[in-house]
């Protein structure tokens, strides 16, 4: 087979062109694909590459412009020998839409390395391209165009931008009050060739024909091309011989003037051109023109509604910090920003306006135009004459238009409209128009309306009620107090808004509330009980609830005088004090006669009627320890369980408590094993409680059993005493009830086990308040085992100490 | 000093009847004089009498309490210390405030008689 046929066919068939050139870069091949892309009959005689191309096909760079046959990617590689790669945009006359193709140039040398021509590959990307196309430079442009810059600098950023990618130069000039153009930015990659411009731009500004160049552009609102500038025709615009000599040494071979256009109101212009490159503009390059010229009206425009704007969010941003500084919702609303803009035409008595506002809608027409008094007629009765006044006011006196009304909607639910305008004179000084931007401020209102509600609410509640209510700064300065605040604490307002908060608090207690201030702080919510000093400079109990920082920097302190209620709780108090003392005090004689007649019957040796008075006296103690267990509960419901601290060998105390309790339980003996060689500082008295409690319970729910066993063991910080009976267990449903009052083990009553159901209650509470825990361990029909850890030194003691 | 027989002096102030009766019942088993009032209405009076080795006070006392009754016996004697047990049915708290009044013992009732017994001879001078 032919491999050179096998090879075109095979060339042939590639979904890619080829197009290969000799060493004088004539194209010697091209296959089927290429001659598709530039339209072109297959290839009979070696021809100069842009010969191939037939009339009307046009080869343009990525912007569009037109690319010289030096510049394409063959020629290039042929000159540098390299690999060169370009994206292209080729029109054919069989097709109007234009394609995108990637073309890959590659040297091609022999063994000697001897140029021998150029391959190249045209890759289709029309589709890649159609999805890159509007992110590509004109969104790199707007990119430019964010940013905290100046908008002069914003303006010379994007012109720069131009100059060093799309086009050789670009220029932009603005139509100044007077009507002037003024230039703003220019800028070339050759910071030289940018002074000589802007120094011919200097000395020859222009003239005004309206015929001609830029004024022709803005008085039409068109863009002028000058696809191919001849240096005739440059010669022709100059002005003087110098100009002239600048004006070649520039260079012009292409350029595009547009106008920047906003809002209908011409701005000013962008000039782009071509020079030194060769390039030329084509219309294809038209679309960039005009995405670049409308991005920089855009940007010229938002900046003067910039100024406008910022001095309503201003008054807005006042607006939110006056009325609650917390309040979330207004700084959502403020930074969804929601607003249009306007411009009332007072030749056509009309008012215009861009973007969207819902209250706006509502007004039926989608049209956004509307005669001003048929857009007063929607403003609400009582603010329409204000601001049809205020308009006339600006308009004769050039005066910025601001204000805020309310419109009602068909459905009868008002919105509010904030805005604000400029005054724009014609040539003659005369305000021929206002612009300005409004925002729908409906959120704000309702907000606002809310707020004042709320405040009406508080203000009801601080004022009439029966509680005191004390508002503080963050360093406790009293900064408001209610009436009732002022009866009870201060006899006057002026007396106490001087003062310290802890200046009215009792002082044993001022130590213990600077402590509990930082807690407040942090905790943002606080309850507690002080006593304060009240207006008759008498001690009261106040129950306080606070809520800091309700406002920033401000708290809130709600109090409530218990004087009268603590005053009870101390007499039900002294009440129990009597009434246990009254019951112990029978229980006394008791012991003390049983203790003169067991003495009398051990001299007697009358063995049989000493045991009787020893189950009378056992009988007598137990009667003591539930009086203990029912004053025990009362204090602690009442939250007064007192503890009486002191440092004690636990060993010792243990064996003691141990061999007494053995006296009454002769049914199981009671077994101590280990030791704890630090002394502990406890409650002995409540510890024994506790103890005690537990081994009653023992002895109580094993009574097929002999023994207790308990155990005393000790980590770094704790010590431990585990008692541990083989009895009935508690069943699993139980578990978390036995610390509960008055709970007694479902049975117990049939099995004959007495008790008030206090003890193991009891017990919990006192471990509890010591910092200690009670766990746990139980079996069914085996036993349960009771561990109470406690801590060696109690935290209260332990700070007492430091 | 003017017991001869080496017998003690027991002044014993409780006003429950039947507390006291008790009270000088082990007293008097115990070889000791007792004097037994259920006030401090007439002590100075007592005092002077009797001279007592010993005081038995209980806290809780029409009139003055246990631990006034202390602090005024100790306001008022010369040189001459004279050691007090308190009684009380009320707890620990009370134990420091006796001790700190200037008593010697504190004993909570209800009360093993031994116990009580014990702490007398305890806080008598040999």
């Amino acid at each position: 087979m032919d491999t050179d046929l096998l090879l075109h066919t095979t060339i042939d068939s590639l979904p890619v062109g080829v197009i290969i050139q000799g060493s004088d870069n004539r194209v010697i091949y091209i296959n089927k694909k290429a001659g598709e892309v530039f339209n072109t009959n297959v290839l009979k005689t070696p021809i100069r590459l842009d010969r191939l191309f037939k009339q009307g096909t046009l080869i343009m760079d990525e912007f569009g412009n037109q690319l010289l046959p030096d510049h394409f990617p063959a020629s290039i590689t042929a000159k540098s020998m390299t690999t060169t790669s370009v994206s292209v945009r080729i029109k054919t006359t069989q097709s109007d839409k234009e394609r995108w193709y990637v073309i890959n140039a590659d040297p091609v040398a022999d063994s000697k390395g001897k140029f021998e021509g150029v391959v190249s590959t045209i890759s289709d990307i029309t589709e890649t391209m159609k999805q890159r196309q509007n992110l590509s430079f004109v969104d790199q442009i707007t990119a430019s165009l964010l940013g905290t810059m100046s908008y002069e600098e914003r303006l010379h950023n994007l012109s720069s931008l131009v100059a060093h990618s799309f086009a050789d130069w670009c220029s932009i000039e603005m139509l100044d009050e007077a009507g002037k153009l003024a230039l703003v930015s220019i800028s070339h990659k050759d910071p030289k060739k940018v002074a000589l411009a802007k120094t011919m731009r200097q000395k020859y500004p222009g003239g005004k024909n309206a015929n001609k160049g830029a004024w022709k552009v803005i008085n039409n609102r068109q863009l002028e091309i000058y696809p191919n500038l001849t240096k005739r025709q440059l010669t022709s615009m100059a002005i003087s011989p110098e100009h002239k000599k600048m004006l070649l040494k520039l260079n012009f071979c292409s350029m595009v003037i547009a106008p920047l256009v906003a809002r209908n109101k011409v701005l000013g212009i962008i000039t782009f051109a071509h020079a030194e490159s060769g390039r030329k503009f084509t219309p294809e390059s038209m679309r960039e023109i005009e995405a670049i010229s409308l991005r920089a009206a855009i940007l010229i425009d938002n900046s003067r509604l910039f100024a406008l704007s910022s001095q309503l969010i201003q008054n807005q941003t006042k607006i939110v910090n006056d009325l609650s500084e917390s309040e979330n919702t207004l700084k959502m609303a403020l930074k969804a920003g929601n607003m249009i803009v306007w411009d009332y035409d007072v030749d056509t008595k009309e008012v215009t306006w861009t973007g969207e506002l819902n209250v706006l809608n509502t007004m039926g027409a989608r049209r956004k135009k509307r005669s001003i008094e048929a857009f007063l007629d929607h403003i609400s009765p009582q603010d329409r004459n204000r601001i049809r006044r205020k308009l006339t006011t600006s308009l004769s006196r050039h005066q910025l238009l601001e204000d805020e009304f309310s419109i009602v909607d068909d459905k009868q639910r008002p919105s509010w409209i904030q805005a604000a305008g400029e005054i724009i004179k014609n040539d003659q000084g005369k305000a021929v128009r206002i612009v300005g931007i409004a925002r729908d401020t409906t959120e704000y209102k309702l907000a606002e309306n809310k707020i004042r509600a709320n405040e009406i609410k508080f203000k009801s509640i601080f004022e009439g009620s029966l509680d005191i209510i004390i508002i503080t700064d963050n360093r406790m300065n009293i900064i408001d107090i209610n009436p009732e605040g002022v009866k009870s604490l201060a006899g006057s307002k002026s007396n106490i808004i001087k003062k310290k908060l802890i200046d009215i608090i009792a002082p044993p207690q001022r130590s213990e509330f600077s402590r509990n201030w930082k807690k407040i702080l942090k905790n943002s919510a606080h309850q507690g009980t002080f006593r304060m000093i009240n207006s008759q400079g008498e001690f009261c109990s106040m129950e306080y609830n606070a809520s800091a920082h309700f406002l920033p920097g401000q708290s809130l302190f709600v109090l409530r005088d218990v004087t009268q209620r603590v005053t009870e709780a101390e007499r039900r108090e002294h009440l129990l004090g009597i009434t246990s003392h009254e019951l112990r005090t029978p229980i006394s004689s008791i012991k003390v006669f049983t203790g003169i007649l067991k003495r009398q019957l051990v001299k007697d040796k009358n063995k049989n009627i000493y045991s009787y008075l020893e189950k009378i006296d056992a009988k007598a103690d137990t009667l003591t320890h539930l009086v203990s267990d029912l004053l025990a509960v009362t204090r602690i419901q009442q939250g007064k369980l007192e503890l009486d601290w002191e440092m004690f060998d636990v060993n010792v105390f243990l064996k003691q408590l141990i061999s007494e309790f053995k006296l009454s339980r002769k049914t199981h003996k009671i077994g101590l094993s280990g030791k704890i060689k630090k002394d502990v500082i406890s409650d002995k008295t409540r510890l024994s409680q506790v103890i005690i409690n537990v081994l009653k319970n023992a002895v109580k729910y094993s009574p097929n059993a002999d023994k207790v066993l308990v155990k005393l063991k000790n980590s770094s910080k704790n010590f431990t005493i585990t008692v541990q009976d083989f009895g009935v267990g508690i069943p699993t449903n139980d578990r978390d009830k036995i610390f509960n009052l008055y709970y007694r083990s479902g049975g117990s009553t049939s099995r004959g086990i007495t008790g008030l159901g206090v003890g193991l209650y009891i017990s919990n509470q006192i471990v509890k308040a010591m910092g200690g825990k009670i766990d746990v361990i139980s079996r069914e029909g085996h036993g349960s085992t009771f561990s109470m850890t406690l801590p060696i030194i109690p935290r209260a003691k332990s700070d007492e100490q430091h | 000093m003017n017991n001869t027989n080496m017998q003690k002096n027991i002044v014993i102030i409780e006003d429950d009847e039947s507390l006291q009766e008790g009270l000088c019942l082990i007293f008097n088993n115990e070889d000791f004089c007792v004097r037994a009032v259920s006030n401090a209405d007439n002590l100075g009076q007592l005092v002077r009498d009797f001279s007592p080795d010993l005081y038995l006070i209980d806290y809780r006392l029409p009139g003055d309490n246990g631990i006034e009754i202390t602090q005024n016996i100790r306001a008022h004697e010369n040189g001459n210390r004279i050691p007090i047990i308190i009684m009380s049915a009320s707890g620990q708290s009370l134990q420091e405030e006796a001790l700190r009044a200037g008593a010697d013992g504190f004993i909570r009732k209800p009360f093993d008689v031994d116990d009580l017994i014990a702490l007398v001879k305890n806080n008598l001078p040999a």
